[in-house]
């Protein structure tokens, strides 16, 4: 079930009266988890048994390691929920990218492979909840958290809805005692929700999915577009990628506090970083602290040499890559962005983190940080192209190499921009769409304090109503036009 | 929680009132091509048994010359129910699953893309804007997966009402462009506009799916029809020659998975249902009138194999 559908709606509305009217929370949790299993199942009913056997395995083993002493036995027992995580990530996620490099590399020295691929269909939101489970072993072995015996509980940790298919991805630490609690009814904090959901949908629906037709719409065809043009493209493609996962997010957050329940904020304004670490603190904060936690600091983490270090960040980037999909090009774009957060990295000094204000305390951004932010932005953009390459099938690394050729080759050429204004003087929805971007970037910096751009507390309620119906009918007007999956579905 | 309730419910009642305000300011164009949904759905219900009944898109709107029909296979009355690609592949065989009747023959011909990805628009607004029944050929499902689309389609059409535009459409494309059996015949004495080749067909990553979900729903339509007591038969569109040439692949896959897996005889070949260049009148879908005469033919005759001659009447 997607988040942008009248489906989505219906059902949120119906799960949201009867967990109130529940109030037991045992109850509740039944609840949540029948609801969350029926949304898996909107997609394909198939899918449920994979996520509800890598629940079994996990809790299994939790309850394995409550009752385990020996330090072999322990590892074994995480060995085994590591396995299956993993056996099952490979499996469905990574077989065909495998299998299609071992053809290759057998056709290469003269042997032949066939039948070595299957059609596997990709279960939606695989790599969210196989790290999720897979963190919460680890967190029981190391002894930061007690393996609950509560097989609904568990479940719900593993399969809320919200959260399942695109993150955040929770820890067990955090989320598992929420549902391990009774739950009160807050009216600020389901309010807010409520705006931040709205928020969402009008950041995926006007800006992601327009901006997707104009990424689409010149990155198609890259052999007729001009550089400027590509530079556009570009720029959008960063912008839908950020409005599409940051609304996912958004949604996921706003509906969670509808439940009481606290997610972990995902997105803190990564487009006004000053630098590629600082970027990497404020995107997908969730995914990112995970491989902080699982593989940056057991190899090592900082307290290391400075080579080691460096070793160590470039190896959690090329995972972090290969997480994101089974492709050459993402596992390229994980590497680009460890070699670029190395000279930050390896500097000492204290590092921004993502509760600090970006960009500066001022109303306006120093020219300093002005620049270093624009720096910052100019190469996210140029890594991206990597990874927009990484999840067209059939690109290749000559399209990448064509887009950035023609960016640089022609960043001073006359014609390029203007066939880049005749473009958008003839495509008036590309303007438009240029025009709520401009106004998001204002708005996000305007609001880049607070948790999320629609948090307008000292507003007259007249005018935060009038507001938010404004952005309904934009929404349902503006945001209609074209429609998408969420991008992030297929990782 | 009753402050929340109250409040969610007053909002709810403004952003309605505002949304009654929106919508009763659509104006339907009586002679708008989708208002031929009316004439298309009357005939379904009138016309006698035995009956040929065409179902597709637009190509089966322009591809089907049913006076020919009823002329070569006599007592048959023909139908011909293609309205619009964009309603999608639901829509066209709910429209009909159901409402068939013992001896009648379905010809159901799709356009290719309906195979690549699901095809569905914002015209689907403007049909139930004339015929509000047809809301029951959707199956809940995809209503409340592609409904807010729909709401913004209608969204858009009460604004532009309320901003005083009226949006006609433009010859043939109107409800009076079609004949009494639901061929499109107006453009047969226009001149043919200058049009852009067609893009090839490529197979994107879900297009298995969306294969396999489409030939589970024709499957289903054959079942269907088969309980009525009806033959459904499948009839590759026609397209332009060029456009096969540079689809082929793509194209004789669905073939492949369609003889592989179809529970109903397809009719034709995608070679064989080739036309040329100079028998389509605006695009490759849309035959003129010779296009539409081959086609026909063409059809007859590969129908009349299959049933053999102790079935024709």
């Amino acid at each position: 079930m997607t988040f942008t559908t009248v489906t989505f709606v219906v059902f949120l509305a119906l799960v949201f009266a009867l967990y109130w009217i529940a109030r037991r929370r045992t109850l509740q949790n039944l609840l949540l988890v029948a609801a969350s299993y029926f949304f898996y199942a909107w997609w394909d009913w198939r899918f449920c048994f994979l996520m509800l056997s890598s629940s079994l395995v996990d809790y299994s083993v939790g309850l394995g390691l409550n009752v385990t002493k020996g330090r072999a036995r322990r590892r074994l027992l995480l060995l085994t929920s590591i396995v299956c995580n993993l056996g099952l990530l490979g499996f469905f996620k990574y077989y065909g990218f495998f299998a299609a490099n071992l053809q290759a590399l057998t056709t290469a020295i003269g042997w032949r492979l066939d039948e070595l691929t299957l059609r596997l269909i990709l279960p939606v939101g695989i790599s969210f909840y196989t790290f999720q489970t897979m963190s919460y072993t680890i967190d029981v072995y190391r002894g930061r958290l007690r393996a609950t015996a509560n097989l609904i509980d568990y479940c719900c940790y593993v399969s809320f809805f919200p959260q399942l298919v695109a993150g955040p991805i929770e820890r067990a630490t955090r989320l598992l005692p929420q549902f391990t609690r009774p739950r009160t009814f807050d009216y600020a904090t389901a309010a807010d929700g409520c705006r931040q959901i709205l928020w969402g949908f009008f950041k995926k629906m006007v800006l992601a999915d327009n901006l997707g037709a104009i990424v689409d719409s010149i990155y198609n065809n890259p052999q007729a577009a001009t550089g400027p043009q590509l530079a556009l493209a570009t720029v959008c493609f960063a912008y839908q990628i950020y409005c599409d996962f940051s609304a996912y997010s958004d949604i996921a957050i706003g509906t969670a506090k509808l439940f009481g329940i606290r997610l972990m904020r995902n997105f803190a304004y990564p487009y006004f970083s000053q630098n590629l670490e600082e970027f990497w603190r404020r995107w997908h904060i969730s995914l990112s602290t995970w491989f902080r936690d699982y593989v940056y600091i057991p190899l090592g983490g900082s307290r290391v040499g400075r080579p080691r270090k460096a070793f160590n960040a470039i190896v959690t980037f090329l995972l972090s890559g290969l997480w994101h999909g089974a492709s050459w090009s993402f596992v390229a774009w994980g590497a680009a962005n460890g070699v670029g957060v190395l000279p930050r990295l390896l500097r000492r000094g204290k590092a921004l983190k993502a509760a600090d204000t970006p960009g500066g305390a001022g109303f306006l951004p120093t020219a300093g940080a002005l620049g270093r932010m624009l720096l910052t932005f100019a190469i996210t953009c140029l890594l991206w192209v990597l990874f927009r390459a990484a999840t067209i099938p059939d690109a290749t690394w000559n399209q990448a190499l064509l887009i950035y050729r023609s960016m640089f080759a022609e960043a001073f050429s006359p014609a390029g921009y203007q066939a880049l204004w005749r473009m958008l003087a003839e495509e008036g929805w590309m303007r438009r769409t240029l025009y709520f971007l401009a106004g998001f970037v204002g708005i996000e910096w305007l609001q880049r304090r607070r948790e999320h751009a629609l948090s307008l507390d000292r507003w007259p309620p007249w005018a935060r109503w009038a507001l938010y119906t404004l952005i309904i009918w934009v929404t349902l007007d503006v945001g209609t036009r074209v429609s998408g999956a969420f991008l992030y579905f297929q990782f | 929680m009753k402050r929340f309730v109250r409040n969610l419910g007053l909002f709810a009642a403004i952003q309605a009132a505002i949304g009654a305000a929106i919508f009763s300011s659509i104006r339907p164009d009586d002679d708008h091509y989708a208002a031929a949904t009316i004439d298309k759905n009357r005939l379904l219900d009138e016309a006698p048994p035995p009956r040929v009944i065409f179902v597709g898109g637009s190509s089966v709107a322009f591809s089907t010359d049913c006076p020919t029909v009823e002329r070569r296979m006599p007592p048959y009355h023909a139908v011909n129910m293609g309205l619009m690609a964009l309603l999608g592949v639901e829509y066209m065989l709910g429209e009909v699953a159901g409402r068939v009747r013992q001896g009648d023959i379905v010809i159901i011909s799709l356009e290719y893309e309906q195979f690549v990805q699901d095809q569905s628009s914002a015209m689907i607004v403007r049909v139930l804007e004339h015929r509000p029944a047809n809301l029951a050929y959707f199956s809940p499902k995809r209503l409340g997966d592609l409904g807010m689309g729909y709401i913004g389609a209608a969204v858009r059409r009460g604004l532009r009402g309320i901003r005083g535009k009226r949006d006609r459409s433009e010859p043939p494309y109107v409800r009076s462009g079609f004949n009494e059996c639901g061929d499109l015949v107006m453009h047969r004495t226009m001149p043919p506009p200058e049009f852009a080749p067609p893009t090839p067909l490529r197979l994107l990553p879900g297009s298995q799916g969306q294969i396999d979900r489409t030939i589970d729903r024709l499957n289903a339509f054959g079942r269907l029809s088969r309980r009525g007591g009806a033959s459904a038969f499948y009839a590759h569109p026609a397209v332009m020659q060029s456009y096969y040439d540079r689809s082929r692949q793509a194209v004789e896959h669905i073939d492949a998975e369609l003889r592989r897996r179809l529970g109903f005889p397809v009719l034709n070949t995608p070679r064989s249902a080739c036309l040329p260049r100079q028998m389509f009148f605006n695009s490759n879908y849309h035959p003129g009138e010779q296009g539409a005469l081959k086609r026909t033919n063409d059809l007859v005759d590969a129908l009349r194999a299959k049933l053999g001659p102790a079935a024709m009447p």
